[in-house]
């Protein structure tokens, strides 16, 4: 698989479909997409477009009934390319939190309510990097045996030493981990990090709680970070933080961010390139000035103009989002698009490099 | 009431997903079975002239119950009891008592389950302490209380499962009403002027009672399992009285059987205990089917 | 509002209910005629004579107000009247039985909470498997089954037919060495004390004995849990921290184990009040079935016999259990449930 220097996570040809009482969901047909490094990459669309779920299908974290049906997932990670559809559960929980992380869209849901926030971030940690606390706590018991002059303390200390599951190694871990996960809350800017570690989540408000779901996704260092919608359910101020909080912590730590949204305000302020989703299909991908300034597949030029103006009339999409379990036939948007023609009812276009990193998948620009 | 459209696919979709669950189906077809017998008893055995035909017609006096043969389908028990007609006229007063009690638990509970959650404060507060207190003993240790005091017998039986039973339909009914009374039309009624009697009645009874209801039909296994236990603790139908679990309370003399065969009087024990158990298993299937279906998360899985 | 408030409200509503329960009674004894009362503390045939004395006695035609105070200092002091199916005292008569009881439902305690549970966090995490449908069948066979009729075809079963855990307390044999060279009560319990005496043959007749039943009460009640915990946890499963643990790289068992059974547990210790419920009627029939002489056994007896006092005894006696359940109950949620502390 050859995959250009610098894209860090590749989606091709990916297929997913939920099998539900009421008949087979086409949710995801045929989607095509890469993330370069250090970029922040926006995927648009409506409700119900398949956008969270491709992100998810990257861990392989697809709910039941859902399956992934075809296609391939590869993220370049320290040990090199790797093809995240074909591993199994073991290697994917090294991936998971460690290369990829997911901040989910409701603040609150995503911790539980019965465990103290520090120490959910602490639980990431722990995952990925546990030996090395654990073996640096050894270190710092050797040290003391080492500076110990009294004979019985130093058995004691050695005895202490042997025992897997002695109290005073745990403590030793729990406090050094306690430690980066304050200095972690504090550049999330998180007021008074110390108290919080202890808090439970019914008692932070909306915004801190992203702050933690971020800071708990960021805590390994992973090379992506994938939003889905992490300002959906936030006052309009919490949201300016949240997105400025995520550009920071982008350009400080060369971040590449898949950020899904279906606010295209967002996307014009955060993202570098756009993928434009619809019905289970990528329409259109540019780099966004270009996709604000040339639209070219009728769904995102139909986007753009929905966008309320002063002084505008309201313009909205004729229709509704199809049905997935019976999707049209060809092009998913060709009952709802003024320009369709007899082929779009019949064949689904593929997505095409039109102009220089500029790709859309529509028969009005097929040659 | 509002357009009838979205109620009717709905209802549709529910029988789509009745039919589509082997259980609940299984679950009806044993209801039905068991009405059906309960309905045809006095064909399927024809009771004695001038006779209570609930009274068990007992061929002879030796305590050794027989096995099943070419005259007696199901055996007898002790005493020369015909099981299979205790059985089938069983099952009919099994039906009875869980009716009954059903219809009584229904009226008590709604009406008082109504008063209190329409027009709340210190009623309401005395309602739910009452309902604590109730709630404060076990059922079949109220109950037989109850029936210690009034007397032993299946009518008894019904009254202590009624006055035991109603506090759960009560508080099922004044939640319900509370949801409902704060709907908009509700208020726009209250608005309008009309009474609270023509309120409670026209407005939020129709739309409260339905969980009230299917919760209490679902219940009726558990109320023929507990008038059952009642039986065969003594404290329900007299000897002689077509009922399951005074049928399982003889056999408990027998359960050694003979010596070189202990099983030699399993009937007197198997075959009244299938017939409730698997009575009560119909309508717990079906039972389980209902709730799983009304709740909206399992709905569309 | 803090725990010790929360608390605090709990135990205050504790004897409030149980007067209520006791007013109760005592307003339902008042539908009977002084005589008829006056026989509850009645001993012998012969004291029928001086009915007339122990209605002055217990003030029994004076009116109510003045009555209730006199029965409530009775109930205070034990006295809660004479149970002619246990010839004596009803007090005593709670006394006597309660140890057995609560051997029966120490054993079947345990066993039910780790089978409901167990299985049913297997079979939420195992969805649609072989172990779910077993699951779901036996718990709704469990539920469905008459406690009497379980009872009754397992001693069938190994009584009658192999000859395993006979019924009763103690096997004739013992319950005679125990009348010869009776062993110190420290608890009344027989599994303990034969251990704590040396006697190991009494604690092995006991335990055979009362293992049948604590199956029999086991079995059907963990049916309840079972249902409870495989709904609560699939649900549990589906909510969206199970997923974002699982993102952050956790195992499976460890998401399971760590997030989704402590989040799962909760609506089960809700429905705890109902399982003691289910126990007290359970053990009233299984001790029954099985003719283990404990308060169930008791209790029916007295029904049987129409012994009001051994009948009310009881009741009251399960009330306060009950309460105290629900009170400890409370208590769990609090320290579980970080959400009603803060």
């Amino acid at each position: 698989m050859n995959m250009e220097d610098d894209v860090i996570l590749q989606i091709k040809d990916l297929v997913i479909r939920f099998y539900t009482y009421e008949g087979v969901v086409k949710a995801v047909e045929n989607v095509s997409m890469f993330l370069r490094r250090g970029e922040i990459l926006g995927i648009v669309g409506e409700t119900g477009c398949g956008k969270t779920i491709t992100s998810l299908s990257t861990l392989k974290l697809v709910p039941h009934p859902g399956r992934i049906e075809g296609g391939e997932v590869y993220v370049k990670t320290d040990d090199g390319l790797v093809e995240v559809t074909k591993m199994d559960e073991r290697s994917l929980e090294g991936i998971r939190g460690r290369y990829i992380s997911i901040v989910f869209q409701e603040p609150g849901s995503a911790l539980n309510p019965l465990m103290r926030v520090g120490d959910q971030i602490a639980e990431s940690l722990l995952t990925h990097r546990g030996s090395d606390y654990y073996s640096r706590a050894l270190k710092i018991i050797d040290n003391e045996i080492k500076m110990e002059k009294g004979l019985l303390k130093r058995w004691r200390l050695m005895v202490e030493r042997k025992l897997p599951l002695i109290n005073r190694v745990k403590k030793l871990v729990k406090n050094e981990v306690r430690r980066d996960v304050i200095s972690l809350l504090k550049n999330m800017g998180m007021p008074d990090p110390e108290k919080v570690y202890d808090m439970y989540p019914h008692q932070l408000s909306g915004g801190m709680k992203q702050r933690i779901v971020i800071a708990m996704a960021l805590a390994c260092n992973p090379s992506i970070l994938i939003a889905d919608e992490p300002t959906t359910n936030l006052d309009v101020t919490i949201e300016a933080q949240i997105l400025e909080l995520i550009k920071n912590l982008q350009s400080i730590l060369n971040l590449s961010i898949m950020y899904i949204t279906h606010d295209l305000g967002i996307i014009a302020e955060l993202a570098h390139r756009v993928v434009v989703m619809y019905a289970g299909s990528v329409c259109e991908v540019a780099e966004v000035h270009e996709l604000f300034k040339n639209p070219l597949h009728p769904y995102t030029k139909a986007l753009l103009e929905s966008i309320p103006r002063p002084n505008k009339p309201f313009k909205s999409i004729l229709g509704t989002i199809p049905n997935l379990v019976n999707p049209p036939s060809g092009c998913r948007f060709h009952p709802r698009c003024s320009h369709a023609m007899e082929n779009c009812r019949n064949k689904v276009p593929k997505l095409m490099e039109l102009e220089k990193d500029h790709y859309v998948a529509c028969f009005l620009y097929e040659r | 009431m509002g357009s009838l459209k979205p109620i009717i696919s709905e209802l549709k979709f529910t029988f789509k997903r009745i039919r589509q669950s082997p259980l609940s189906i299984a679950g009806l077809i044993i209801i039905m079975f068991y009405v059906a017998l309960a309905i045809a008893a006095p064909i399927l055995a024809p009771p004695q002239p001038d006779r209570d035909p609930y009274i068990i017609p007992n061929y002879g006096i030796s305590p050794i119950p027989q096995p099943p043969s070419s005259q007696f389908i199901f055996g007898t028990t002790e005493g020369q009891y015909d099981l299979y007609y205790g059985c089938i006229w069983g099952v009919r007063t099994a039906l009875r008592t869980g009716i009954m009690v059903t219809i009584g638990v229904l009226i008590i509970g709604i009406v008082i389950g109504c008063i209190a959650g329409y027009y709340g404060g210190k009623i309401d507060e005395i309602f739910m302490r009452i309902t604590d207190i109730f709630y404060a003993v076990p059922t079949l240790v109220l109950a037989m209380a109850i029936i210690v005091l009034f007397g032993v017998g299946i009518d008894n039986v019904i009254k202590a499962m009624i006055i035991t039973g109603w506090p759960t339909y009560a508080r099922l009914m004044r939640g319900e009403v509370l949801r409902v009374k704060n709907e908009d039309y509700v208020l726009a009624a209250r608005a309008v002027g009309c009474s609270d009697y023509r309120i409670i009645t026209k407005h939020i009874l129709p739309n409260a009672i339905y969980p009230v209801i299917i919760m209490a039909t679902m219940n009726i296994g558990n109320i023929v399992l507990a008038a059952s236990a009642l039986s065969f603790l003594g404290l329900g139908s007299p000897r002689g009285y077509a009922d399951l679990g005074w049928l399982i309370s003889l056999s408990r003399n027998w359960i050694l059987g003979l010596p070189g065969n202990p099983f030699a009087f399993w009937h007197t024990y198997t075959i009244p205990g299938l017939f409730i158990f698997t009575f009560v298993l119909g309508w717990n299937l079906l039972g389980d089917a209902f709730r799983d279906m009304l709740d909206p998360l399992i709905r569309r899985r | 509002m803090s725990v010790r408030k929360y608390l605090a409200r709990r135990l205050l509503m504790l004897p409030l209910i149980l007067l209520g329960v006791i007013l109760i009674v005592f307003t339902i004894l008042q539908c009977f005629s002084p005589a008829q009362r006056a026989i509850a503390y009645i001993q012998s045939t012969e004291d029928m004579l001086y009915i007339n004395d122990i209605i002055k006695k217990y003030h029994l035609d004076d009116p109510p107000y003045i009555q209730f105070l006199y029965w409530f200092d009775n109930l205070l002091h034990g006295n809660l009247g004479f149970s002619v199916s246990a010839r004596m005292p009803v007090s005593q008569a709670i006394l006597t039985f309660f140890p057995a009881t609560v051997e029966l439902v120490m054993l079947a305690i345990p066993l039910l909470l780790i089978i409901g549970t167990l299985f049913g966090i297997l079979s939420a995490v195992y969805r649609d498997s072989l172990i779910d449908h077993f699951v779901r069948v036996f718990s709704i066979g469990a539920w469905s089954m008459p406690t009497f009729w379980s009872g009754i075809i397992l001693l069938a079963i190994f009584y009658g037919g192999l000859g395993m855990f006979p019924p009763g307390r103690l096997s004739t044999q013992i319950a005679l060495s125990l009348i010869q060279n009776p062993i110190h009560q420290y608890t009344g319990i027989y599994i303990i004390d034969g251990v704590l005496n040396g006697r190991f043959d009494v604690a092995w007749d006991s335990l055979n004995h009362v293992f049948l039943p604590s199956l029999n009460l086991a079995i059907l009640s963990s049916a309840l849990p079972m249902r409870i915990m495989r709904s609560s946890m699939l649900e549990v499963l589906g909510k969206d921290y199970i997923a974002a643990a699982k993102a952050k790289g956790l195992s499976k068992w460890v998401v399971i184990w760590k997030h989704a059974v402590k989040n799962a547990i909760i609506p089960l210790i809700t429905v705890s009040g109902i399982m003691v419920a289910n126990l007290l009627t359970g053990v009233v029939i299984t001790e029954t079935v099985f003719a283990y002489p404990g308060l169930g056994y008791f209790a029916a007896g007295a029904a049987r016999s129409l012994d009001m006092p051994g009948v009310l005894g009881f009741a009251i006696f399960a009330a306060v259990i009950y309460t105290i359940v629900n009170l400890v109950v409370d208590l769990l949620y609090a320290v579980i449930d970080p959400r009603i502390r803060y």
